[in-house]
Parts: structure tokens; sequence; C-alpha cells
């Protein structure tokens, strides 16, 4: 006690918040931070998997050059990724963003609807989903193979049919995977305060106005989240097809090192889309700034 | 609550648009509650069939007697299920709201370097840190014990992300009272700082939850024994290798039994959930 009071307080603070913190640093310097750090280290080596473990060898670019040249799989696959992505993106704003309008407005069984809305999330991130969209014999039946076709079949012509079918498929899937940003523009349309909308429409705008000028303009930072979340979330999900690449080479090849260089490359990639979003979004989160 | 409750045209319509968005987002839950009770030559049928004819409990039995996988009956694989989620959930709330507090309210160095720490590890892929995890796990020598499927995972950037956030709202005004009042540090936090981040840690706990449920590798890892192997690997197990077409059935029943935990996990934490997201730290 005694020596404890010769502490200045701002002293005594630091320890405790970092006491506070401690349990929290050890784990994510053990389980995050270090494997970090190795990770990038391995990506210059190439690792050799002996009796004592594993023993790097330094190679230095070589991992980075084979990506972009010898390897056949990884710039197509990282294409398709990304490719992938920008379509995706938009899909999954604009979805969410309609899906989080008609569950503001008040209705009966309101709460009942965005528990629905969310559901998919929790069985989509799942490995169950996964096996399910991939199983031959019990493969999902949406749209294109259940007997849906087979009844529109005579009224609609299969050239026409088919195509609108696999779409609505690629939809539905757009649908399971934003139930967070739905939620998030939820909340951002909840803190919108109503007498905006009020004092629009004493002025005689239309909904559709009202939409324009109030709404969209005051959530654009939801937009800017759900953006990164969307990003982020497509790019490190289990069913990323860059992620199936680097999991196959790192545990079914053993090439650890060259495993761990597409995983650098890759997430610099994200980083540079992210600080790119960031770029783009600046100038129109700026003005709202002003106007909360 | 809802004033003028008519209904014309343009609300049934509403309502119309909206029960087709739900049905379409309940369709995979109740594809997979109806294969589980499908009898085998249902399963089989083409073009495939959305609902049960004529539903059996037959894959359920297969599963928990026959289990078909291995000598390891399936009941242990919930049992280290259930006691590694667990584990994960319970320390990784504690750890991550101890941290979030000062993170979001105390000043002190490197306090914005951690917090940039967190949001970086979380764009960055889990699978390439496998091996350097393992190498740590191994080398403490925790291989193949319930602590190399938990001690990993408790310190979750995500979550923290999360806490911090919220945390950042609680009034500094409130905490100061309470040290005014003579309390230290550990009672503000426990007192008040825990019962405000309660939206925050429901949150948390669904994601978590859902996330070491689900997820195959930390047992698959860190366990080389077949008593060790958690849910999502006897999954896999059943619905990959040579017997694939005798056990569609199994399979079915599985991953519905696998869904009901994580469903009633967000029965519970539902409300809190969408109020968290709805006035959370997103503004920050």
């Amino acid at each position: 006690m005694k020596k404890r009071m010769r502490l200045t307080i701002r002293t005594r603070n630091v320890l405790e918040a970092y006491s506070f913190l401690s349990l929290w640093l050890i784990g994510f310097a053990l389980f995050m931070a270090i494997p970090l750090g190795r990770s990038l280290y391995y990506s210059f080596n190439q690792l050799k998997v002996t009796k004592e473990g594993l023993v790097p060898n330094w190679i230095g670019m070589a991992n980075f050059r084979r990506a972009f040249s010898t390897d056949v799989n990884f710039i197509p696959l990282l294409q398709d990724s990304i490719l992938g992505l920008l379509i995706q993106v938009p899909l999954i704003l604009i979805f969410a963003m309609f899906a989080a309008l008609l569950l503001n407005r008040p209705m009966i069984g309101r709460t009942f609807f965005r528990g629905v809305f969310f559901l998919p999330v929790i069985i989509a991130s799942g490995a169950v989903l996964v096996e399910m969209l991939e199983q031959g014999a019990e493969r999902m039946p949406l749209f294109t193979s259940s007997s849906l076709f087979l009844a529109l079949v005579d009224i609609i012509p299969r050239d026409v049919l088919e195509p609108l079918l696999t779409l609505a498929d690629k939809l539905t899937l757009v649908m399971w995977d934003s139930g967070v940003q739905i939620l998030i523009f939820l909340a951002g349309l909840q803190t919108v305060s109503l007498s905006l909308y009020e004092a629009a429409d004493i002025d005689g705008a239309t909904k559709w106005e009202s939409f324009w000028k109030i709404t969209f303009p005051m959530i654009t930072p939801m937009i800017l989240v759900n953006t990164l979340f969307t990003i982020v979330n497509s790019f490190t999900s289990a069913r990323n097809e860059m992620m199936l690449y680097i999991r196959d080479v790192v545990f079914s090849k053993n090439d650890y090192g060259y495993g761990s260089t597409i995983g650098w490359i890759y997430f610099i990639l994200i980083f540079l889309l992210i600080g790119l979003v960031f770029l783009i979004f600046r100038k129109s989160l700026s003005s709202t700034e002003g106007r909360r | 609550m809802v004033k003028g409750m008519r209904m014309d045209w343009g609300r049934m319509l509403f309502y119309l648009l909206l029960t087709a968005f739900a049905l379409l987002m309940l369709a995979p839950l109740v594809y997979l509650a109806s294969s589980a009770f499908k009898p085998t030559a249902e399963l089989f049928l083409f073009p495939p069939r959305f609902f049960v004819m004529n539903p059996t409990t037959k894959n359920f039995y297969q599963l928990l007697l026959v289990t078909g996988t291995s000598f390891v009956p399936f009941t242990r694989y919930i049992f280290n299920s259930l006691i590694v989620t667990t584990a994960i959930v319970a320390g990784g709330i504690f750890i991550s709201s101890l941290a979030a507090y000062p993170l979001a309210k105390h000043k002190m160095p490197f306090r914005s370097a951690i917090f940039n720490m967190i949001v970086f590890s979380l764009m960055f892929s889990p699978m390439v840190l496998q091996i350097p995890q393992y190498l740590v796990i191994s080398r403490i020598g925790l291989m193949n014990t319930y602590f190399a499927q938990i001690i990993p995972y408790l310190a979750a950037p995500v979550g923290m992300f999360l806490m911090v956030q919220f945390a950042r709202q609680i009034p500094e005004a409130l905490l100061e009272a309470a040290r005014i009042d003579g309390a230290n540090e550990w009672k503000v936090f426990w007192v008040l700082v825990l019962p405000m981040l309660q939206p925050a840690i429901a949150t948390f706990a669904l994601f978590s939850f859902i996330q070491a449920w689900n997820d195959p590798y930390p047992a698959m890892v860190y366990s080389t024994h077949e008593d060790m192997k958690s849910l999502p690997i006897a999954i896999q197990t059943i619905s990959g290798g040579a017997g694939v077409v005798a056990r569609v059935g199994t399979f079915a029943a599985a991953s519905f039994l696998m869904i009901i935990p994580t469903i009633l996990v967000f029965i519970i934490t539902q409300r809190m959930v969408l109020q968290t997201m709805a006035h959370s730290g997103l503004k920050g």
C-alpha cells in the first residue's frame, strides 16, 4: 500500500489498464502476432519437413516470383475472386439496403421478420451449408433443379428459363450472405431522426425524394462499413476459392512456405482494395459529417 | 403500436414481398430439416424434392446407434464440441471485455497501436496462421488436450473490436462518479462496464459460438486421437469417404442436429444482438 501511494495517478492508471489488458495481449501475441510474423518470414523460405520439425531455408523472393510466373492456378483464381467480389458487393449492398428499408417500416411481426432475415447467417457460416451446396446426390434443390423447372418449362421456353433460374439461384445465395449487412443498415436507419422526414414531408417531398435526399446521405457511413465488411467477409470465408487453394497448398501439398506467400499476396491485395474503398468514400463521408 | 393498419393494396404488396423474401431466407433451414427425416428412397429422388413425403426417424437411429463413422460413439463428438465451444465462448467474453474496457476508456501508451493491430489482424486469412499456431501449441506441449482447441481462440480480434467500439459509448461521467465514490478499477469494470456491455457480449457470444461450433480445424490440427475430435469433423467423415452413398441420410440427420444448438443460441441472444446492431459503436 505504501509503495503504491508513491506512484503518480497517471502511472497507476496505465499500470491498471495494462493489467486488464494483459491476458488478452498474451493470447493475441502468442496466437496472432507471432504466427503472423512467422508466416511473413516463412513466405521468403522454403520449408522442409525433417525429424527436427520444419526447417526454413532462405530463398528470397523466389516464392513470390513463382506465384506470378510459374503457378498456373494462382493468377486465374485471383482474377476470379476479385471479379466475383466486384459483382457480389453491389448486389449484397442493394439487397441489404432494400431489405433494411422494408424491415424498418412499422408492421406486424417485425421482430420475427428481422430474425428470419438474419437466420441464414447462422447456417451459412457453417460447414453444413458448404456441404449442402456441394453434395452431389443431396444437392439443395433451389430453383434450377427443383420441380419448379418442370412446371414452368411448358409456359416459358427452355432457353429463357434456364438462365433465369440460374440467376435466381445466384441471387438467393446473395440474399443468404447479407444478414449482417441488413442489420448494419437497420442500425443506420434508426439513427436518422424522424423530424427530418417530417420536415421534408411538410415541404412536399415525395417518399422517393426523401429517400435520396435524406436516407441515402445519412447512411453513407453504413454503406462504407458494409462494403468493408463484405470485402473482408468474402475474402476470408471458407467458401472462397482462394482460401481453398491456400488450404490445399498448405495441408495437402505440405508446401508451407509457398502457402504463406500466397496468403500474404492475397492479404496485401485486400489491403489495397480496402484503401481504395476508403478513398472513394472519403469525399462523401466528409460531406455528411457536418449534417449530423 | 402500429397506427391505421388498413389493409390497402400497397400494404398487401409489401407483406407479400416480405413473406416471399422470408420464405427464401428460411429455405436452407427447412430443407435441412426435411432432408433429415427423408427415407433413403426419397433422398435420391430425381428431380429432388424440397419437402419430405413419408417422414422417418431412421436416419437419427442410424446416426446415434450404428454411428457408422468409427468406434467412437457419436455422443462423444457432441460432448467434445460442447466443452470446447462453451469454454471458448465464456473465456473469450471474459478476456475480451476485460481488455476492451481500458482500451476504450483509459489513456495509455500504445493504445491506438494495439487497436490498429486488432483491425489489421481481422483482415488476415486464418488459414495461413494455422501452422505457426500449431508450432506454438506443440511447443507448449498441449497437443491432444482440450486446452489446445480452446486457448488459441480466446483472444479473438473480432470480439475485441466489437466490445471496444461499444465500450467507447459508455459515458465518462458515469465512470468518474463511481471512482469518486471510491470504487476501484476492478469494481468499476464489474459493476458498471460489464452490465453496460451486455448487448455487445450477446452479439459476440452468438458469433463466437457459431464460429467455434462449426470450425473443424482445431480438432483436426491439434489432436490425433479419434476421441478428441469434434462434431464438424464427424460430419465431414460421414459425408465424405468411401461409403458416401449409404450415409446421405445419416449426414442429413447429423447436419440437422448440429444446427439446433446454434438456433437455440440465436433465439436466446437474438433480442440483444438486434439491439447492439441498432445502436452499437458502428457510428464510431
